[in-house]
Parts: structure tokens; C-alpha cells; sequence
């Protein structure tokens, strides 16, 4: 199988204030996700999942490693270089209110991404299919963020993501705050939408059970060599 | 008297710009004395507004009708429990300690009831802290809730929410987002408040784990009601609404509630759960079923019991 995102020898190290010594979170992590299959990423809290999945996505720098995207090197690519990449990784975050304008519909949010990206015609046929994947109706278009509950504005988000037919799912703590049936329900669905769009995923999760679940490969990263605060 | 913690036909609505929401519709339940009961169900059911009605926390624009008596004293509409006789560990610890404040002023301010002098309070503090696992009091005093991590902050609060030493607490979703360590802590730290005198708590979660290891017995939520409560829900469920949802557990393979949750505060004249239920008959979607008792400690609301 190749590899479609890979990562070698990260290093990342944050400055909290300017009093403290410096946090190293990352201290040489590798990382290889090969096409088509779920990679599940695991670690206590604070072992920087998080931090890597958005190195790996290009969201924040890392301070030394490089990144690979289908075996090319991007760690150092910027601006329209990027744009690409960024259609074809998506990520689905624990908090997918913040993906969405909190004055817009839906609706709007959904339009917003394909202006972007250019994608022109049949936007309709994609939303309504994808809206039927979910198990959501149009109804909800004409909806904002705060009127609908936590799992549905999970099920647009994956909407939103799918619109830009991507080939890389970054799932970090998706479904972590959502109760068990709403969880058994997200679960679901990402198992189906990954089948039908041949999608790669990592999935950052601190419950094993979802990961043996959902993965073909599960990896841990060490705890973060510092104490805790105070 | 122990009566314990009785609520009866407890309705609250939230009375919003367009339209009236009820958030709690008709709940009966009496929680004993000396247990700890779980509340259990999905986001939305109304678990949080039920415990916040037995606080006296509600906001002004909610309408509360029906009875709550602790040991026999009413308690709907007030707040004089709070603190001294009832305790609360609140949903979010990063929301819910001021962060301009250090842990020192919220515990002095939780401690107000007891009328110490400063000396006794700082005393106090230093103990309830070391109770709640922190070896080194006096730095955690002078700490920022920033400064603190998740599970830190997490027992900050049990330590603030006990620091009269109330016989009952209210603890809502105490591991919600936290990992299995975190919450290994935090259910060390629940089952160790038994020892400083709460004898009785109530621990609103969807954390199945948490409910089978801490708790006696659990109310199960849906739609502003509970359908079932009592000892052994989670091995040997009555209602056909808490045998969907446990099904959603991994062990029995993720298996999602067929049909749709309802809207919040949408009201059916009979079984709130009759629209997904596989065993639904005519009368379901007419009336609305009462409470059976099927087995000794263990009451369900659903007409297939009658
Ligand atoms: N202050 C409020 N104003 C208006 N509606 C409210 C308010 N608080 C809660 N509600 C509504 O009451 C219902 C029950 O909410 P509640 O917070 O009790 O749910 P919950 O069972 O605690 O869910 P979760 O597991 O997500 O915490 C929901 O429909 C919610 O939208
Ligand atoms: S009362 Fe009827 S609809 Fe409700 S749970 Fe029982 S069988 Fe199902
Ligand atoms: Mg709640």
C-alpha cells in the first residue's frame, strides 16, 4: 500500500509565556497513513494528537520534520501552492460549531467552500446526496449553528468536508462529546461515507473501544515529557 | 428525617421569544437517601434542567411547576439548600471557576455558609484540597484556574462543591471529554466524597461506565420524562427506549436508535418514545403510559408492562 500523508521526525515545541521554559509536545514523531486505510492515532491528554493531526494538515508549523503529501514534500509550500492540499485533507474537530459562521445558514456555510474551491455545477445533486449519507434533511439548510443539536452540526460538518470530495479525513475527538447513541450514529455513517469515497482517515480518539472499532492500525504516542502544571 | 430527595409531577418550561419549550414534563421520582443514582440519557432529555430545578438554578424566564422536598422541606423555587445541603459539581470545570480568581477566594466564598474567621477557612481549604488528592495545598490555593489542568480543575470544583459538607451532590457529566486516566480520577475522587460525609448524590452522565461502577441505581431520561428507573437498568433494561440506547454501547456493536430524536420540547400526547419504537401499538401514540412496577426497585413507564 503507499502512503498519501506521512510525516518524519517532527518536532514541535510551544512558549506558553515568556516566564516558563518552553514545552516540548512533539519530540520526533513519525507518522504514515497509507491510502484507503483508518489509522487510529491514541495518547493520554496533552500528548499532542491534536497538534500533530494540524502539523499534518498544515494548520500550524512544525519547528523541525518534514511533511509528505502523496510522496511529495509540502512542508514548506505556502499560499495557492497549498490550496490543493487543503481540498483534499479535511478535518472534523470536536467542536464543529466553530466551522460555521454563527450568523449564517447552512446553507450559506455549505456555498461558501465550493466558491473557493470553484467547484461549479450540480452543487444541488451534492448537497442532497450527501445531506441523504447523513441522514439529514434540507430543512436544516435554513437553519444557524445555534438551532440544531450537537449531533447534527457534527453530520453538516461531515457534510461540509465531503463537498470538497477529499481523499483524507482527519477525525480528532469527532465524536467525544456527543452521548453514546449519537456517537453509535456518527460512527456509523463516517464507516459508510469512507467506504463510498475511498477515503484514508486518521482518527485521534482517547476511547479504545472507538478506535478498535473503527481502525486497521492503531498508533500511541508517549505521554509529554514534562510534568503536570503547577 | 431521610426521606430523601421526592419530586413530583415537576414540569419546567423555558418561555423563549417564539415559543415555549418544556424542557421537563411530569417527572416523578423519588431518589433515596444514602444512594448515589445516575441520570442517563441523550443530549437534550432534559437531564441538566431537572438537576438545576432541584438546585433552585433555573433562570428567571423558566416556569417550574409541581413539587421537590428534600427530607420532607419544600425546595422548588428556592436556593436555601444550596451549598449546605446540596452540593453541585457543575457540567464544565473550565467554564465554571472564574478565571480572575484564585482557588483560595472560590473555596472562601463556598465556605461563606459556615461563618469560619480566615484562619479556619484557609485551614479548611488546605484539607478539603488535600482530601481531593492535591499534596501540596498551599501552591494549589494560590494557583489561576488556568494554571490547573483538566482533572485538576475537575477536583477543584468537587472540593468547592463540598465544602459545607452538604448531605447530597449533584454532580452533572463530571468525565464528559476527559480521557480514561482523567476519568479513572474523577471516579476515585466521586466514590471518596462518600467518605467526608455526602452520603447521597445524584451523577447526571452519559457515561455508561461511570453509572455501572458508581452508582445504585439510575433514572433513565427521554424527552423531558423518565421512562425507567431502579436498580439493574443497565443488565437487565425494561423499557424498550433504554434497550435501544444501550445497544449504542461498543460491546454491542455500536448499533445507533432507529428513527429521529425528538425536537427539543416537542410534546406527544402519548409514549414519547411511540415514533421509534419497534413495539409501538395504537394506545401508545394516544396515551400516555403511568409508572409500573414489575419487579421490586424498579419502575418503568411503557404499556407493555401493564
Ligand atoms: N436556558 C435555557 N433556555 C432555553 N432552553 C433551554 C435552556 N436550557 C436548556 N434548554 C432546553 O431544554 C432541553 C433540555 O436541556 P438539558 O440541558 O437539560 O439537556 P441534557 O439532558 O442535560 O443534555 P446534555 O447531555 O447535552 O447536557 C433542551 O431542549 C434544551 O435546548
Ligand atoms: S408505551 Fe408503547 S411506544 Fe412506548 S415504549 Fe412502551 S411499547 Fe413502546
Ligand atoms: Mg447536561
Amino acid at each position: 500500500m503507499s502512503d498519501i500523508l506521512e510525516c518524519r521526525q517532527i518536532v514541535k515545541t510551544f512558549r506558553p509565556c515568556l516566564r516558563r521554559a518552553p514545552i516540548q509536545v512533539l519530540d520526533h514523531v513519525d507518522l504514515r497513513l497509507c491510502q484507503g486505510e483508518t489509522l487510529g492515532l491514541m495518547g493520554p491528554s496533552g500528548c499532542g494528537k491534536s497538534t500533530l493531526a494540524r502539523i499534518l494538515l498544515r494548520l500550524i508549523p512544525c519547528d523541525g520534520g518534514t511533511v509528505l503529501f502523496q510522496g511529495r514534500d509540502i512542508t514548506h509550500l505556502s499560499g495557492q501552492a497549498l490550496l490543493p492540499f487543503r481540498r483534499q485533507t479535511q478535518l472534523i474537530s470536536q467542536r464543529p460549531e466553530t466551522f460555521f459562521d454563527p450568523r449564517w445558514t447552512f446553507q450559506q456555510s455549505l456555498t461558501e467552500p465550493m466558491d473557493i474551491f470553484h467547484i461549479q455545477g450540480g452543487r444541488r445533486a451534492m448537497v442532497a446526496e450527501l445531506l441523504d449519507q447523513v441522514k439529514l434533511t434540507d430543512e436544516l439548510l435554513t437553519r444557524r449553528p445555534h438551532q440544531v443539536s450537537g449531533g447534527e452540526i457534527q453530520r453538516l460538518a461531515l457534510v461540509r468536508a465531503l463537498l470538497l470530495q477529499p481523499r483524507v479525513l482527519v477525525l480528532d475527538e469527532a465524536t467525544s462529546m456527543l452521548d453514546i447513541s449519537v456517537q453509535a450514529q456518527i460512527l456509523q455513517i463516517i464507516k459508510e461515507v469512507r467506504r463510498r469515497y475511498h477515503l484514508s482517515c486518521l482518527l485521534i480518539t482517547h476511547d479504545r473501544e472507538v478506535a478498535e472499532y473503527m481502525c486497521d492500525r492503531i498508533q500511541t504516542l508517549p505521554a509529554e515529557p514534562r510534568g503536570g502544571p503547577v | 428525617m431521610t426521606d430523601g430527595l421526592r419530586i413530583k409531577d415537576l414540569s419546567v418550561t423555558f418561555q423563549l421569544r417564539d415559543r415555549d419549550v418544556r424542557a421537563v414534563d411530569g417527572v416523578s421520582v423519588h431518589f433515596p437517601a444514602g444512594q448515589i443514582t445516575g441520570i442517563i440519557g441523550e443530549s437534550g432529555c432534559g437531564k441538566s434542567v431537572l438537576g438545576m430545578a432541584v438546585l433552585g438554578l433555573l433562570p428567571p424566564y423558566a416556569k417550574a411547576a409541581g413539587s421537590i422536598t428534600l427530607d420532607g422541606s419544600p425546595l422548588l423555587g428556592t436556593r436555601r439548600a444550596l451549598g449546605v445541603k446540596l452540593g453541585l459539581i457543575p457540567q464544565n470545570p473550565a467554564e465554571s471557576l472564574n478565571p480572575a480568581r484564585t482557588v483560595q477566594a472560590h473555596l472562601s466564598e463556598a465556605l461563606r455558609p459556615l461563618s469560619l474567621s480566615r484562619r479556619e477557612a484557609k485551614a479548611w481549604s488546605a484539607q478539603l484540597l488535600r482530601d481531593f488528592g492535591f499534596p501540596d495545598p498551599a501552591r494549589v490555593l494560590k494557583a489561576y484556574p488556568h494554571e490547573l489542568s483538566g482533572g485538576m480543575q475537575q477536583r477543584v470544583l468537587c472540593a468547592v462543591g463540598s465544602a459545607c459538607t452538604p448531605a447530597w451532590l449533584l454532580a452533572d457529566e463530571p468525565t464528559k471529554g476527559l480521557d480514561s486516566a482523567l476519568r479513572d480520577q474523577v471516579l476515585d475522587t466521586l466514590g471518596s466524597m462518600r467518605g467526608r460525609g455526602v452520603a447521597s448524590m445524584l451523577v447526571i452522565t452519559h457515561d455508561l461506565t461511570l453509572a455501572r461502577s458508581l452508582c445504585q441505581s439510575l433514572a433513565v431520561m427521554y424527552a423531558g420524562q423518565v421512562l425507567e428507573m431502579g436498580q439493574g437498568v443497565l443488565e437487565h433494561p425494561l423499557h424498550p427506549y433504554t434497550a435501544a440506547f444501550l445497544n449504542a454501547l461498543p460491546e454491542h456493536g455500536f448499533q445507533p436508535i432507529q428513527g429521529i430524536a425528538p425536537r427539543a420540547g416537542q410534546r406527544l400526547p402519548g409514549c414519547p418514545f411511540a415514533p421509534r419504537c419497534p413495539h409501538c401499538r395504537e394506545r401508545c401514540t394516544r396515551e400516555r403510559p403511568g409508572a409500573c412496577q414489575p419487579e421490586s426497585q424498579h419502575m418503568v413507564r411503557c404499556f407493555l408492562y401493564e
